[in-house]
């Protein structure tokens, strides 16, 4: 629907609105995404008690930084569609990405993505 | 996992034993450093993802375990200093609670805030090390089926804090916590929010055996018992110092503190358990006491009405067992004995006149059965407004004041007679000067009391006797209160009760047709007019309460036999195969007497009649004595002596007796009074209508109603063995009493009787293999 597409476009596309820079990887494969608090807090458990926790600590209109150096930024991106959109398509990816996405999915407490992929596989 | 991206190079085999134990032991120094931190409220230095990181990794690398039984040390370890740091130097002075140097609890107030700041930190933290350790708890904790983190924090602190074994720490707070609230129940005030931080600390800890919050297992059943016991002293002093009424505001005011006390800082649970204990300990074992409590208790309040009081003491009452039980007994042993109060004046005025009713003075006769129609109604009122403003129309209450109305009402066996007189009275004057609904209310109350009558053929008995006076000699002040007092008792018994009133008021009606159509056949006939004006009335003999084998006799004069003599022709010429009886102890006659002063008309009875037309033939002061009159005229007796009575004794006084006096004798004189005045032209002569029935009377009446009794049980034998064919001894009794107790309650030795009679007479037998079972026989 245009829903899970809109959302998409957020995340691509947002300039204005995004509030969390989510460092990812660890060097030299480094990206920087950019996100939107409110949503990953509802999307993820594990993100929401991060940002609890970061809010608790300082108290700033500042962006917020978290940094996941244990998952790859290839990983990453397809989770973080996932998060945004409610959608991955896994025919694209081997076996051992989408084990990997399923360690990540575990890391991040995404209860619903892990039941999907172990379903998949 | 075989894949063909293994480049990137995870060197498992050999890094499994070293490497990882070392960096296992890399990570929990950090991990436990970081929990150490947060529990000094540093938290903000730290870096939530790496820690998550390390958590996860270790549970990865199968260290949960060893990670959770650290994370436990640590928790532990902390809590123990907090301990000793903080609570234990908080104790309250001197340890016992009680001492009266520290009377307002300020000591105990001040613990509990320690212990208040400590949970809230605890929980805190706890909060915290949770996040932290998530990955754990979703994928060790479960796996491994030890409680959460979180859970495990409340576990030590539980271990640690509440039961520590090192310090008395848990006797401190029940004391304290205790000690708080007997000092509020004594009206001083404390600290609620203290209070209440402690008991939700107990209930969010969960006992490990039981599964019951601590609360439950440590606080609770000493609350309780520390409350029965308040409560227990407290009873005794305030029925030793109370009235009733005070009493029950007490009581009433304890229980809705201690119902706001549980909604303000105990456990909803508690809620019915310490309820149970106040209302045990206030009201179940004071029940008696209170009830009975002179000059105020139960009685008291209900002889004085009071209204509030009353509620109160149903409401408190209402909430223990046995609380109604005891009230509806009271009330109703209250209701016995105002009862038999009331049944002992009656009698003791009945026998103070002695069972001589004929001669007696007969209005009080009647008197006394108004007056004790009116103080039952009286009382009746006074419990249904009872029961209508303090017991909020209870209708076990409502059984049991109509079970003990009918138990003193049916003790008086003159009741069915008396309150068919109180209507009859009614009917008769009491209703000029009331409204048509005044008087249907007090015929209306009059019926409930019919309601409670055991005896209801009796009633029926009096009630036609009394009517077909009313109707015969015109006493009836209304119709429409007639019929509809009928109509009540159809409501109440059925068309069969009242099928023979309603038979006497059909009587009425076609006779004042037949009446009309009398006049008629005078005007027309060729035959000699009566002298007089006769009025008959034809009264079907089954509907009315006449003896008919026992007509009276009575020497008519000659005017009115031959009156008579042209009705009975002209009756028995339109009706044949009738028989005319003349019941002259039941008419009435106008006649013209001339006095000294001025003629009047005299209303009389038949009988007077008779009496007064034998003066005619007298001279001024010739006298004729009790015997010659009653030789000419043959009246019976007793309406003889009534009648005199009324002519000589009465307001009166047509004839002078000899000697004077208030009762006939024999030997008396009569004489003409020809000096006698009255304001009015015509004169009612009073014939003492409905009084209370002589001791013979009665006898013969109850009979009467033996007899009517009979046959009314063999009737219902034979019908319900008609329909059933056979029937056990037993069931066939249970079902007549059954049908008959809405008439009377039928004795099972009577319908025994009726029984046997009827085998005898060949309608039933027994059965030739069970002698208790009986056949109908065709």
């Amino acid at each position: 629907s245009k829903l899970s597409q809109n959302f998409l476009e957020l995340l691509d596309n947002d300039e204005n609105y995004y509030d969390i820079t989510i460092e990812v990887g660890e060097d030299p494969y480094v990206r920087i995404f950019r996100a939107h608090t409110n949503i990953l807090c509802y999307r993820s458990p594990y993100l929401r008690r991060i940002l609890a926790s970061n809010n608790r600590s300082s108290n700033t209109n500042d962006l917020v930084h978290i940094r996941l150096p244990n998952i790859s930024p290839e990983i990453f991106q397809i989770i973080l569609r996932y998060i945004y959109g409610g959608i991955l398509s896994l025919n694209e990816q081997d076996t051992s990405d989408i084990l990997k996405i399923l360690a990540a999915a575990d890391e991040l407490c995404l209860q619903e993505l892990i039941d999907y992929l172990q379903g998949y596989l | 996992m075989s894949s063909r991206k293994q480049p990137k190079g995870k060197i498992r085999p050999p890094k499994k034993p070293n490497s990882a134990d070392a960096q296992f032991n890399d990570n929990w120094d950090r991990l436990a450093q970081a929990i150490r931190e947060i529990h000094k409220k540093n938290a903000s230095i730290l870096s939530f993802e790496e820690l998550y990181r390390n958590a996860y990794n270790m549970v990865l690398h199968k260290n949960g375990d060893k990670l959770y039984n650290g994370v436990r040390e640590v928790i532990t370890q902390h809590l123990e200093e907090v301990a000793v740091s903080q609570v234990v130097p908080a104790f309250p002075l001197s340890g016992a609670s009680s001492s009266q140097t520290n009377p307002n609890g300020a000591g105990g107030a001040n613990f509990l805030k320690v212990l208040k700041t400590v949970w809230e930190d605890h929980t805190t933290c706890m909060l915290m090390i949770r996040d932290i350790l998530m990955y754990m708890d979703r994928v060790y904790a479960k796996t491994a089926n030890v409680p959460l983190v979180y859970d495990l924090g409340l576990d030590l602190f539980r271990d640690t804090i509440v039961r520590s074994q090192n310090y008395p720490i848990q006797n401190h707070l029940l004391e304290v916590l205790l000690q708080q609230i007997k000092l509020e129940r004594e009206n001083e005030i404390i600290d609620r929010t203290n209070v209440k931080a402690s008991i939700d600390m107990l209930l969010e800890l969960t006992d490990a055996s039981t599964k019951d919050t601590v609360y439950a297992t440590d606080f609770e059943n000493k609350f309780l018992e520390t409350s029965s016991e308040y409560y227990r002293v407290e009873g005794q002093m305030l029925v030793g110092e109370y009235d009733a009424p005070e009493y029950m505001k007490k009581v009433d005011k304890r229980l809705n503190e201690e119902e706001q006390r549980v909604r303000h800082y105990l456990s909803q649970t508690t809620e019915p358990k310490i309820r149970n204990i106040v209302e045990e300990e206030l009201i179940s074992k004071h029940l008696k006491t209170v009830i009975e409590m002179e000059n105020s208790g139960l009685i008291p309040m209900l002889r004085n009405e009071k209204m509030d009081d009353l509620g109160r003491m149903y409401k408190l009452f209402g909430r223990v067992v046995k609380g109604h039980d005891e009230m509806k007994s009271a009330i109703s042993d209250y209701i016995r004995e105002l009862g038999k109060a009331i049944n002992e004046t009656v009698t003791s005025n009945t026998t103070a006149e002695g069972g001589n009713a004929a001669s007696g003075d007969k209005q009080t006769g009647a008197t006394v059965a108004v007056r004790w129609v009116q103080e039952v109604l009286d009382l009746k009122d006074k419990f249904d407004k009872v029961q209508n403003l303090a017991l909020s129309n209870d209708k076990a209450f409502q059984t049991s004041f109509n079970e003990a109305f009918e138990y003193f009402i049916n003790k008086n066996s003159k009741s069915p007679e008396f309150i068919s007189l109180f209507i009859d009275d009614n009917l008769k004057k009491g209703l000029k000067g009331k409204t048509e609904e005044e008087v249907d209310s007090v015929l209306d109350k009059t019926i409930t009391l019919f309601r409670f009558i055991g005896e209801k053929d009796v009633f029926e008995r009096y009630y036609k006797q009394h009517l077909a006076k009313r109707l015969l000699l015109g006493r009836s002040v209304s119709d429409d209160a007639e019929r509809g007092m009928i109509g009540k008792l159809k409501v109440e018994c059925g068309y069969q009760f009242t099928t023979k009133l309603e038979g006497m008021f059909n009587d009425m009606r076609i006779s004042s047709d037949t009446m009309t159509d009398f006049k008629e056949y005078l005007d027309k006939s060729v035959l000699e007019k009566p002298k007089l004006d006769l009025s008959v009335t034809v009264l079907t003999s089954t509907f009315w309460p006449m003896n008919l084998s026992a007509s009276p006799r009575c020497n008519l004069p000659p005017e009115l036999t031959k009156a008579c003599g042209t009705f009975q022709n002209f009756y028995l010429g339109r009706h044949s195969g009738r028989r005319l009886t003349w019941q002259s102890n039941m008419g009435t006659a106008d006649i013209r007497g001339s006095f000294k002063a001025r003629k009047h008309e005299l209303n009389v009875s038949t009988y007077q009649m008779v009496i007064l037309l034998m003066f005619n033939d007298k001279q001024d002061g010739e006298s004729l004595s009790y015997e010659q009159i009653k030789g000419e005229s043959d009246i019976p007796e007793a309406d003889l002596k009534r009648n005199l009575q009324s002519l000589a004794c009465a307001k009166y006084k047509i004839l002078v007796k000899e000697p004077k006096g208030k009762e006939i004798n024999p030997g008396d004189q009569f004489n003409f009074n020809n000096d006698f005045t009255a304001p009015l032209q015509r004169i009612k002569i009073q014939t003492v209508a409905s009084k209370v029935e002589s001791e013979g009377e009665r006898k013969e009446t109850r009979e009467k109603v033996e007899e009517a009794r009979k046959h009314q049980t063999e009737a219902a034998i034979v019908r319900i063995m008609k329909d059933r064919k056979t029937m056990e001894h037993n069931l066939l009794i249970a079902e007549v009493v059954k049908q008959l107790q809405s008439r009377f309650m039928p004795n099972p030795a009577l319908i025994k009787k009726r029984i046997e009679a009827l085998i005898e007479r060949e309608y039933l037998e027994r059965a030739t293999g069970d002698r208790r079972v009986y056949n109908y026989l065709a």
